[in-house]
């Protein structure tokens, strides 16, 4: 009788263990379906997000582009672009590091090079300034020294695309770099060694006499006049307008 | 180990993180510039970045909101607070690895900063998966 009943209760502890390891099994298979689950919607949403954020590199990478479209075709000698022959002139004083010269580069610039520059009605000159601090400086050098390979306007194009923080201490040998190779037929290692050079402290020089000539206290600022005419500073802004009035011979 | 230290851990990376993404949302909305170990600029050129921005909000911002959720669920009790952070941990993991390899192949500059990040995240992620699977 007494083994009977140990019998029985050998066998309720078997069962019960097979049980308890039934739920163990079946709780472990729900969590790894669970883990499943979370790994599957969390590579989605990085996913995602991977997306936006290329979204927006591939915006400024478009913007970066652009330059080599923006002036294709288009004269450029130095700090000029444009037709040595167009009826009016345009002077632009800027400094890489504003952010308004940035904006306008990026945004009415465009508009301005398409319907005056190269249908050779204007010709413009970047007249490059080092006021807001080092990294100006060093942008600034390199700039001019670009523009000893014609290539100026592309590379402040680029620049401006990728403005950092001013003095930041972004504008580095790689960043410049970087900036460079966005520029075809730019040879950076020339511009490096160019930007060291005493032709570009006499650009910048002279760049800096000018503005206190014209007495510019602001970046940017723009003189418009007649091709060998005196230039007047543009008065609100307007600067079509200004283009307008001065192919207009007023 | 048990949920009570998995937990401690989680909380405390949290923490560290909380530190540091807080300290970049500072540095950005403040316009400072980030302290890189070492005098680089390899912090500025990667905040500068395009990258450090996703939709317009800033890339900080978003690690900050990510530890101060971590935090919370990792307090909080129950499975549903369990599978969240576990989500959120290895959105946080999954993203930053992402980051580093675009710092390093496109931006060409890392953070240190960024790179502690990372780090937290990816203890976070193990620690969270963990929690998730033994409860």
């Amino acid at each position: 009788m007494s083994s009977r009943t140990a019998e029985k209760a050998k066998a309720r502890e078997a069962r019960l263990a097979a049980e308890q390891a039934e739920a163990q099994r079946a709780t472990r298979g729900r969590r790894l379906k669970l883990l499943g689950l979370v790994l599957a919607l969390a590579a989605v949403l990085v996913a995602a997000g991977i997306l936006v954020s290329r979204s927006g590199s591939d915006d400024e990478k478009e913007a970066t582009a652009q330059p080599e479209t923006l002036f294709a075709g288009i004269p450029q000698d130095g700090a000029w672009l444009g037709d040595p022959q167009a009826p009016v002139v345009v002077e632009e004083y800027a400094d890489l590091q504003c952010p308004f010269c940035a904006r306008f580069a990026t945004g009415e610039l465009p508009g301005i090079v398409s319907d005056y520059v190269r249908p050779g009605k204007v010709r413009i000159r970047l007249r490059l300034l080092t006021f807001l601090g080092d990294d100006s400086v060093t942008a600034g050098r390199f700039a001019v020294a670009a523009g000893q390979q014609d290539r100026l306007w592309p590379f402040v194009e680029a620049f401006y695309a990728q403005q950092g923080r001013e003095n930041s201490g972004y504008v580095t040998a790689d960043f410049l770099r970087a900036r460079a190779k966005e520029v075809p037929d730019l040879d950076a290692d020339q511009a490096f060694t160019a930007a060291d050079g005493a032709p570009v402290t006499k650009q910048l020089d002279a760049n800096q006499q000018a503005a206190q000539a014209a007495k510019v206290d602001a970046t940017p600022t723009f003189l418009v006049g007649r091709r060998g005419g005196p230039l007047a500073p543009v008065d609100g802004g307007d600067l079509r307008g200004a283009l307008d009035a001065a192919l207009a011979g007023q | 180990m048990s949920d009570a230290r998995l937990r401690t851990a989680a909380l405390v990376l949290a923490v560290l993180g909380i530190g540091v993404a807080g300290y970049l949302t500072y540095v950005h909305y403040a316009d400072l510039e980030p302290v890189c170990a070492g005098g680089g600029h390899g912090c500025e050129i990667v905040q500068a970045s395009p990258q450090s921005e996703l939709a317009g909000i800033p890339v900080a911002l978003l690690g900050l909101l990510g530890y101060l959720v971590l935090a919370g669920v990792n307090l909080a009790a129950g499975e549903a607070a369990r599978i969240l952070g576990a989500l959120v941990a290895l959105v946080g993991f999954g993203f930053s690895v992402y980051l580093t390899v675009e710092s390093v192949t496109v931006i060409e500059a890392t953070c240190q900063w960024c790179l502690a990040s990372l780090g937290l995240m990816t203890a976070l992620a193990g620690v969270c998966v963990a929690r998730l699977l033994r409860a």
